[in-house]
This record gives C-alpha cells, structure tokens and sequence, in this order.
C-alpha cells in the first residue's frame, strides 16, 4: 500500500508541473485564492494507474439460442403467459451465461422456456415435467446432461455449450408427464417429415472477452407434405463483448427453395418469384394478403451498442396471420356458442376468439453479449492473510479506500482542466461551483421554497425517510 | 397494519412496450409479501418501478405516504429502499472478503460488514476466502443478500431469490426474509415458483399479463394459482 501511495503522489506532480497548470497560474493574476482554487483543481485531476492493469472482466451477461425450423403462434387469446404463445422448436440449443452462472438447454422438441420449465406452476403438479431435454448448470449443476437422441449440454461458470443432433427422431421422444395422466409425444419425423436437423449454441468468458456463438442447420427437406421443399439452410450468429466494445456477426444462406416443384427466390420486399415472374397469376400480394400469408427472406439483424451486442440470423420466414380468413367465422361460430352451457362457454370460450398468426421460420438464431470492465481489487484495504488462514483484520475505524472500477489496458484520462485555460477556464469553474450550489439549494430546501407540493392524490412529492419512522 | 407501499394504476414499460398496464397493490408494513406470476408477467418490471429504476408512464408510487414516482434510484437506495437483484450481480472474480470489502462503499465499516454477512449466514465466513464465481448458487445469494442487508433496508425488494437453487436452500434464504419481516423490514419478493415463499409470506399477489389478479392470504393464494396464472392469462 505505501508503495502505491507514493505512486499517487508522483502523479500529483506531474500535473501541477504541466504546461496548463502554468497558464492558469498567470490567467487569474497569481492571486493567492486561484492558487488555492489551481490547487483544489489539481487535486481532483484522475490519478495515474497505481496497480496493474486487472486481467479479467468484472461481469459479463450472454446468451445465444438456435434452431433450424421454429414454429412460433402468437394469439393473445391463448392462455399461456409468454410471447410467443406457442412455439415449437423442433431441435434447440440455448445458452444463457450471467457473471458466475451458466445454463445450456439442448431439446429435440422445445416449447419455450415458459412451458418446459414453468409445466408444474401451469398445470398445478410437481410431477409434470418436460421429457424431451437435458440441462445443464452452473453452479448447482449438473455439470453434464445428455439425452437420446441427440441431445447434450455443459455448463461450468465460464463455458457453457449445447449441441442437438439428428433431430427429430423417428420414435416417439418420451411421454408429457402431466401429473394425473401421461401424453406419449407424437412422431415427429412422421409430422414433418425429414430428419438431420442440427443446432449447436456456445458461450465463452475468457480473460478479456465473453461471447455466444449459436448455428443452425437444415439438411434437404420437405414440408407440407412435399409441397414446398428446401436443399438446405444454415444461420449462424454470434455476439461478444470486450467491456469496452461489442462485436455482432452473422449469415444466413438457404438454398435449392422450390414450391410445387419448381425453383422459387424471395426478394428483399418478400415477392415470391419463379424464373424472374410471380409466382402467382395477377395481384400476387394481394392474393396472398387476402389469405394472410406474407414471406420474408430472412437474413442477419446487428445491434451494437458500446459494449453490448447482439446478432439475428433467420433463413425464410413464412407468416400466416390466420385473421383475414377468422373474420369469415365469426357468424357460424356465434351460433356455436349460443348452443353452449355458461360453464363450457366459461372453460373453452377462448378458443372462439383464436385468430392466431404462425410464423415459421427455417434456420432461427440469435445471439446477444455484453460485459463490464474489471475490476480492480487491488486497492481494497485489508491486510495480506495471514499464514494460519485466519481472516485479514483492518483496523477497525480505518475508512474504505474503494477505488472505482478501471478499464485495463486504458489510457489514463487527460485533467479536465486540459481543455481550457486562463481567464475563461476560471469563469467556467466558478459557474460549474456555482450552479451545483445552486442545485445543491433547491434540492436541500425546495420543500421550505416550494411548500405543498402534492401528487393528484394529494401526497407530498419527493423521497420519504424511512428509517426516521423507525 | 399500514401498507409502506402503495401502488396505485401504476402503468409502466420499456420505450413503445407497456408491461404493467394498471398495478395496484398495498404492501404492509413490516410484512413479507409474495409477488408471484408466471414468467413475462412483469414482475421484475413491477420491482423496477418501485426502486425508480423503470419511470411509472401514469398511476402511482407511494412509499411512505410520498409520492416517489421519478424519484432518483439512488436517493431512494439511501432512503433505505433496497433491491436484490435477478441474477445476484456478485462479482464472480474476488473472493467472498473482496465482495464484502466492496459493501464497506456505502460507508459501513468493514467489521461491521464482516458481522452481518457472517452473523446471518455462518456458510459465507467457512467460504471467506473462495472466489465469488466458484461458490454454489446458494452461497452467491447469501452474499447477495449480504450487500442488501449491509445498506440497513426499511424496504427491501428481492427479485427472484431462487432462481437455479435447490429447494432446501430457498427454503432457508426465505427464513432469512421471514426474520427480517419480524425485525420490522417490509419485504416485497419477487417469485416465479411459488410453493416455498407461500409457506413463510405474511400476504401475497399474482401479477398476470401485467396486472394483478388477485391478492389476499398466502394459502388462498396458493389454492387458486393454476387457475390465476391461466385465467388470468385468457
């Protein structure tokens, strides 16, 4: 410690000796106050670097999760607590990573965070639980999970990684324990009808960087029964941060995309083309809007801000927003309901009032990463341990020496005096000192200048004293 | 018993995105009051109001009988209103001393940290010397917990306590919460799984697609769940 404080003091005088401090010195007529005041100024003036620059980040926050074909229904009348209301993720891989926490998903078959975790709240049964994952986490663990077919996760507190292979399979992949009863999941290579989906997700905190890297792979498909078929679709993404800035990439690539037998492309705007024409004879747009069906090519999404980043990248996407044609249903479904017992219309009501929009997107991944500086402990007080192992004692009235958090490997920030000198640098100091004065008045004794003021509810505004009600 | 905290229409969001549409909710004071809801409900959001750090867009915040809607979150942090946070935002490189050391920022001396921490959860002092990101969940949230109780809350808000913990350990963390109920601090915590905070709470609400669905004693409460969380989700 005295070491670093004779550091501290060698950086005080560098910067009284430096040319600024000169030109103040003359600009305020060497009088005895604007010393005092140079003086003052100089004392807040950042300090140099006095411990080595800290070799690991302070914090950190991640998370990545991939799929290749997601199928997402949103319907606020569907009464599950989450946005969307439904999805289905057939092969998933997600990571997500908090400063010393890290937890890896890997499923052939995922509902959504909401349903697979939160099944026992939403059914009311300890027993009910999600069959088709392995979890892994850190701390409190396991280390390891892994589950057939295909399905694995690792998580320590700084690496955290999923991989989903071969999915999904053509058994069944378990059964929904639902507490009172048992639902064997369905085939789901028979529902879609192609197998070799492949999804991996990865997160990494090293010294100086966290980062999530997410892919997703669609091997040679067909979907609706044959009708639109696809050779391939590969997303990757990925996110990381140094503390100091973030770094977002992705792609996104499909190929081989053909509706009814022949080669169809996306455009930017989401027209669906055959050799260059529409797909569809006249109004293409409109006759797909009157159905509720849009597409989107897909492609890659980047956000970075300081030091937070995040990356999207989709291949096509096909929306049917299904309320164009519900509109149709509203009188038939009226009759329906006016045939209904209060009760059945109490437990099912909801389902009349289903106008969902489905999203189904081909290769679905993001990614999102950011950290904080380190922090540098070194200058905590507190003796050294002592060689029994017991605790280090401070002296008991000794006050903190907490220093703020550093950025390693930074620059040592310039006094702020730097930027102006003389005469103008002093009136600038002096209204600074005066309007935090100023501030300092009206928030210490705004209630004797400014008496009664209330909320709409006639409550006084401000900050109440808690503990002086004790 | 007066409620401390009063939530009155409170609306409240990120940008364009409106989580609560309408709070209102009265916590005792010196009560442990459980706000359960199911994931995405807007707890956490609810939590962030409360401590300043989300703006309520209408409605409003009182504690204590003040209005504190755009209060700033560190004058009510120094008022002694004090949060725990999702996630224990410990710092996973210094050990547990260096964690505690770091709570001595407030002003609190370092003995008196070490007595707090080490007083209310006898594991922390075994673990002194262990990095923060090597030490169980549990512990994490015992100094969590530490750094909360060291700023001397009158309020205290804990969001998520147990989170990736086994269900012996909440258990035990939530007996810390009852105690300090009974030494007099309001507590108001944040809770996605219910059945453990029920057996301690004084009182207890369901916040559902960002309002509440219901509020009342704890075993009422925990009766009717299931069919909170879906109807009030329909």
């Amino acid at each position: 410690m005295k070491h670093e404080h004779g550091t501290r003091r060698r950086g005080r005088t560098r910067c009284r000796t430096g040319r600024t401090g000169r030109t103040v010195r003359r600009g305020v007529g060497r009088v005895a106050a604007a010393g005092g005041a140079v003086a003052v100024a100089w004392s807040v003036c950042p300090l140099q670097p006095v411990h080595a620059a800290p070799k690991d980040l302070g914090g950190w926050t991640l998370s990545g999760s991939a799929s290749p074909l997601s199928i997402l229904i949103y319907d606020k009348a569907i009464p599950v607590p989450a946005d969307p209301q439904v999805e289905i993720n057939f092969t998933y891989a997600g990571v997500t990573m908090q400063s010393g926490s890290a937890q890896a998903v890997s499923s052939a078959l995922w509902p959504g965070t909401t349903i697979a975790e939160g099944l026992p709240q939403l059914i009311k049964s300890d027993k009910a639980a999600w069959p088709a994952w392995a979890r892994a986490a850190a701390p409190g663990g396991p280390a390891k999970a892994s589950k057939d077919p295909g399905m694995a996760a690792a998580a320590r507190d700084r690496h955290a990684t999923a991989a989903t292979e071969g999915g999904p399979p053509r058994d069944s992949l378990g059964t929904l324990n639902l507490g009172t009863t048992s639902v064997p999941l369905p085939d789901l290579a028979g529902m879609i009808g192609f197998r070799g989906l492949a999804c991996s997700a990865d997160g990494t905190v090293t010294g100086t960087s966290a980062g999530a890297a997410v892919s997703a792979t669609m091997p040679k498909s067909s979907l609706f029964g044959g009708l639109v078929t696809i050779d391939r679709v590969t997303a990757r993404a990925a996110a990381s941060s140094d503390a100091r800035h973030g770094t977002a990439t992705g792609s996104a690539a499909y190929r081989g995309l053909k509706v009814l037998g022949q080669d169809v492309t996306i455009s930017d705007s989401g027209d669906v083309r055959v050799g260059g024409k529409p797909f569809l004879p006249g109004d293409q747009k409109k006759t797909l809007a009157d159905l509720g069906f849009t597409f989107q090519r897909g492609g890659v999404k980047r956000t970075v801000d300081g030091a937070h980043a995040t990356a999207a990248a989709t291949g096509p996407k096909i929306v049917w927003d299904t309320r164009p044609l519900r509109a149709a249903l509203d009188g038939p479904l009226e009759l329906l309901k006016q045939t209904m017992s209060p009760q059945d219309l109490k437990d099912l009501g909801f389902l009349f009032d289903l106008a969902p929009k489905i999203v189904i997107v081909l290769g679905n991944t993001t990614a999102d990463a950011t950290a904080a500086p380190p922090i540098d402990a070194g200058g905590l007080p507190g003796s050294p341990p002592s060689p029994d192992g017991a605790a280090p004692v401070s002296a008991p009235d000794a006050q903190p020496d907490v220093r703020l958090p550093q950025v390693a490997g930074g620059a040592p920030a310039t006094a702020p005096a730097a930027a102006f000198g003389g005469l103008p640098g002093a009136l600038v100091a002096g209204g600074v000192v005066a309007a935090f004065a100023a501030a300092w008045g009206l928030r210490r004794f705004d209630a004797a200048m400014f008496p009664g003021g209330t909320c709409a509810s006639g409550h006084p505004v401000g900050v109440p004293d808690l503990r002086g009600r004790r | 018993m007066s409620a401390v905290l009063e939530l009155t229409g409170v609306r409240a969001g990120y940008g364009r995105i409106e989580v609560l549409h309408g709070v209102d909710l009265d916590v005792p004071e010196g009560s442990l009051t459980a706000l359960l809801g199911p994931n995405g409900a807007g707890k956490s959001t609810l939590l962030k109001t409360v401590a300043g750090l989300v703006r309520a867009t209408s409605g409003h915040v009182h504690l204590s009988g003040v209005h504190v809607n755009g209060a700033a979150p560190g004058a009510l942090a120094r008022a002694g209103l004090v949060t725990v946070p999702e996630g224990r935002a410990v710092f996973p490189n210094l050990t547990v001393e260096e964690n505690l050391r770091l709570m001595t920022y407030g002003g609190r001396r370092e003995a008196a940290v070490r007595e707090t921490a080490f007083g209310r959860f006898p594991r922390l002092a075994e673990r002194r010397r262990s990095l923060a990101g090597s030490l169980s969940g549990g512990e994490q949230q015992m100094l969590a917990l530490t750094r909360a109780l060291v700023a001397d809350p009158v309020v205290l808000l804990v969001d998520e306590l147990s989170m990736g913990l086994a269900p012996m350990v909440v258990a035990e963390l939530y007996d810390v919460l009852a105690g300090l109920a009974d030494d007099g601090v309001t507590v108001l915590a944040v809770e996605q799984f219910a059945a453990t905070v029920l057996a301690v709470a004084d009182h207890a609400a369901v916040l559902v697609h960002g309002r509440i669905a219901a509020a009342g004693p704890p075993r009422r409460i925990g009766a009717d769940l299931a069919e909170l969380y879906l109807g009030g989700a329909a």
